[in-house]
């Protein structure tokens, strides 16, 4: 087990550095000069000139590759338009981009596993077809029409919920205040900035995690040992939860990683829908200022989440199957 | 007072292509502490009969009628009218009626040990504490001569041979000290030195934990082995039921005589007498005796008219124009 470990995180740091040529190439390959988006229009040759040799882009590719990694591994990558240091301003918005995921997948995670499990129990009842419906629904609509009806019946003709932005406080000061201060309105405040854009974000994953429950659980119905687990006696809820559901796991805790991971990233659409000031909404800001250090940091970064993530739920295979040994 | 009596049990299938008839009619009886064979070709309904006495039949099939009358320590209960997912069946399944199953390899629970699996049984019908299910199903383990039963009891199913997961298997069955096994083709999986040492462990474990037994199987020697009474069944009915020495010293149905000359013989010159034709379609069965088309010996009567179990010797029932 311990060798395994190694021998991933060996494979983890090429990984990385299959990365870093990778968010340093694509972005060389992009037709287009920065220096010259950078100073618009207006910008006359000297001035480009004197900028690309402080961006260094006049050096050969090598070089600035080189000086790209040993910029990157000493956290020293500088945000072109910010004008403050990459990983700094990718660890700043990075909480908000936390609270928006993990709600929108606590949201997923009890909604899909009980429809899922009710699904593949009660196949091809009405509740079954609804549910099925429902996820097709869930998997295909756009995230930007979801969060953008969202707003207009919650936000604008209800006045439920705020239309837009993430409200004062982060999740943890929120806590804090609660806990020290006993500040209610915070805390409340925070949920209810919170609630529209989890929603939104949770319905695709709602979608495609009920799906895969569903198929997985019914493998599992057929199987001898279901039979046997009756005939012991136990009742059928035990049968489905403690058996049936913790056999069909992995593909579960597969496609659900996999979109945590996903949504790490920057739930772009959903973030710039709602001004939530995650990831996401910087990521596409930088794109758009050609911030190349920017988007590269950002690159890395994720992919570094990506490697540790998948690691990590290869090691919770061997504990959810015991089948499975490295 | 028989522990468990089936009365014309009718086990069908609802299914698109028509109902099918698996279990037709069949009719037994156990007494404590004996052991009946079920005998009968694969797909002849004696699989689902365990199944309803269990109350286990699932969509499609149904229990269409008939009654299964246990006795539960002098109380008669029907146990096809019961709640099959209800608090009073499940009471008895596992506990009072437990079950061992034909495929060691996918009878268990692949993520859970072993030990686990033998202690959900005790906790939930004995009301045991995790330290003391866990002493008993050791101890269960040891019963049933699995070598180290404390490393055993921690080991999860797929690291056990198929020998060593059937011992496993009885062990859990036998748990809560049932008054009835049902054993559906225990040895039919397994190679044929294990077969030997797993039956030799069942004859063994029926004289110390006094359980009656049901055994459900297509191979005649088994029962031989085993059994005191026998029932032969035809495609959903019973057609032979008597003492092992009767059934198999003076067989009177000609499906059962059709049996007893199949098995292979090393002093028999003449080799395999296999009975001619095929069971018939289930969707589709004969008016009169199911056997008939196969039946070297049919009459006229046969064709138009369904034989019943009669008494034609003391304590030997046959359902065979024949004996009429």
């Amino acid at each position: 087990m311990s060798a395994y470990i190694v021998r991933r995180s060996i494979y983890a740091l090429l990984t990385l550095l299959g990365v870093t040529i990778v968010a340093f190439g694509l972005l060389n390959l992009q037709p287009g000069d920065p220096a010259a988006l950078l100073l618009g229009p207006f910008a006359t040759d000297q001035g480009i000139q004197a900028l690309r040799k402080e961006l260094r882009l006049d050096e050969p590719l090598l070089t600035r590759y080189i000086a790209f990694v040993g910029n990157l591994f000493r956290g020293n990558l500088q945000s072109i338009s910010f004008k403050q240091p990459a990983f700094s301003l990718l660890f700043e918005r990075f909480p908000a981009t936390v609270e928006l995921t993990v709600a929108a997948l606590l949201i997923a995670a009890i909604v899909s596993m009980s429809t899922g499990i009710i699904s593949a129990v009660k196949r091809d009842t009405a509740f079954d077809y609804s549910a099925s419906a429902l996820s097709l629904f869930g998997i295909s609509m756009p995230d930007f029409w979801l969060g953008t009806m969202l707003i207009l019946v919650f936000a604008v003709f209800l006045r439920w919920f705020p239309a837009f932005g993430h409200g004062p406080v982060s999740f943890s000061q929120a806590v804090i205040l609660l806990v020290t201060k006993g500040d209610f309105q915070n805390f409340v405040k925070f949920f209810h900035h919170l609630s529209l854009p989890a929603l939104t974000l949770s319905a695709h994953v709602i979608g495609v995690v009920t799906r895969v429950i569903r198929t997985s659980m019914l493998e599992e119905v057929n199987k001898e040992y279901v039979m046997v687990l009756r005939s012991k006696g136990l009742a059928e809820r035990t049968v489905v939860i403690k058996h049936m559901f913790r056999n069909s796991l992995i593909p579960v805790v597969t496609i659900f990683s996999m979109e945590f991971v996903k949504l790490l990233g920057g739930a772009v659409i959903v973030e710039t829908v709602f001004g939530w000031p995650g990831v996401g909404l910087l990521m596409v800001n930088a794109i758009n200022a050609r911030d190349y250090p920017l988007v590269q940091a950002g690159i890395v970064f994720f992919s570094l989440f990506f490697v540790v993530v998948n690691l990590l739920v290869d090691l919770l295979y061997t504990f959810l199957d015991p089948r499975i040994r490295y | 007072m028989p522990l468990l009596e089936v009365k014309e049990l009718r086990t069908y299938f609802y299914t698109e292509a028509g109902i099918v008839r698996a279990v037709d009619g069949f009719s037994f009886a156990i007494e404590p502490e004996q052991t009946l064979g079920i005998v009968g070709e694969s797909g002849c309904g004696k699989s689902l009969t365990a199944l309803s006495i269990l109350g286990l039949v699932s969509r499609p099939g149904k229990i269409v009628s008939g009654e299964i009358l246990y006795n539960r320590q002098g109380k008669i209960i029907d146990l096809s009218k019961l709640n099959p997912k209800g608090k009073q069946m499940r009471s008895i399944r596992g506990n009072e009626i437990a079950m061992i199953f034909q495929e060691p390899m996918t009878s268990m629970d692949p993520v859970y040990t072993i030990g686990d699996q033998i202690m959900e049984t005790l906790i939930l019908h004995q009301h045991l504490d995790k330290k003391q299910a866990r002493k008993r199903a050791i101890e269960m383990l040891r019963e049933v001569k699995i070598p180290l039963p404390e490393q055993r009891a921690n080991e999860y199913p797929h690291q056990l041979s198929g020998g060593m997961r059937q011992r496993a298997m009885i062990a859990m069955a036998l748990s809560c000290n049932p008054s009835l096994v049902i054993a559906d083709e225990p040895t039919t999986a397994l190679d044929v030195t294990i077969q030997a040492q797993v039956l030799d462990l069942m004859i063994d474990l029926k004289a110390e934990f006094r359980s009656a037994i049901i055994l459900i199987t297509h191979d005649l020697g088994v029962v031989a082995e085993i059994a005191n009474e026998v029932v032969v069944m035809y495609v959903g009915k019973g057609v032979e039921k008597s003492t092992v020495s009767n059934v198999f010293h003076s067989p009177k149905h000609p499906y059962t005589q059709g049996l007893m000359d199949s098995i292979p013989s090393i002093t028999a010159p003449s080799g395999l007498r296999p009975i001619e034709g095929v069971v018939p379609d289930a969707l589709n069965l004969p008016p009169g005796c199911r056997f008939e088309p196969r039946c070297p010996r049919a009459m006229k009567t046969c064709k138009t008219d369904a034989p019943l179990l009669k008494e034609v010797a003391p304590n030997h029932w046959v359902s065979c124009w024949l004996y009429e």
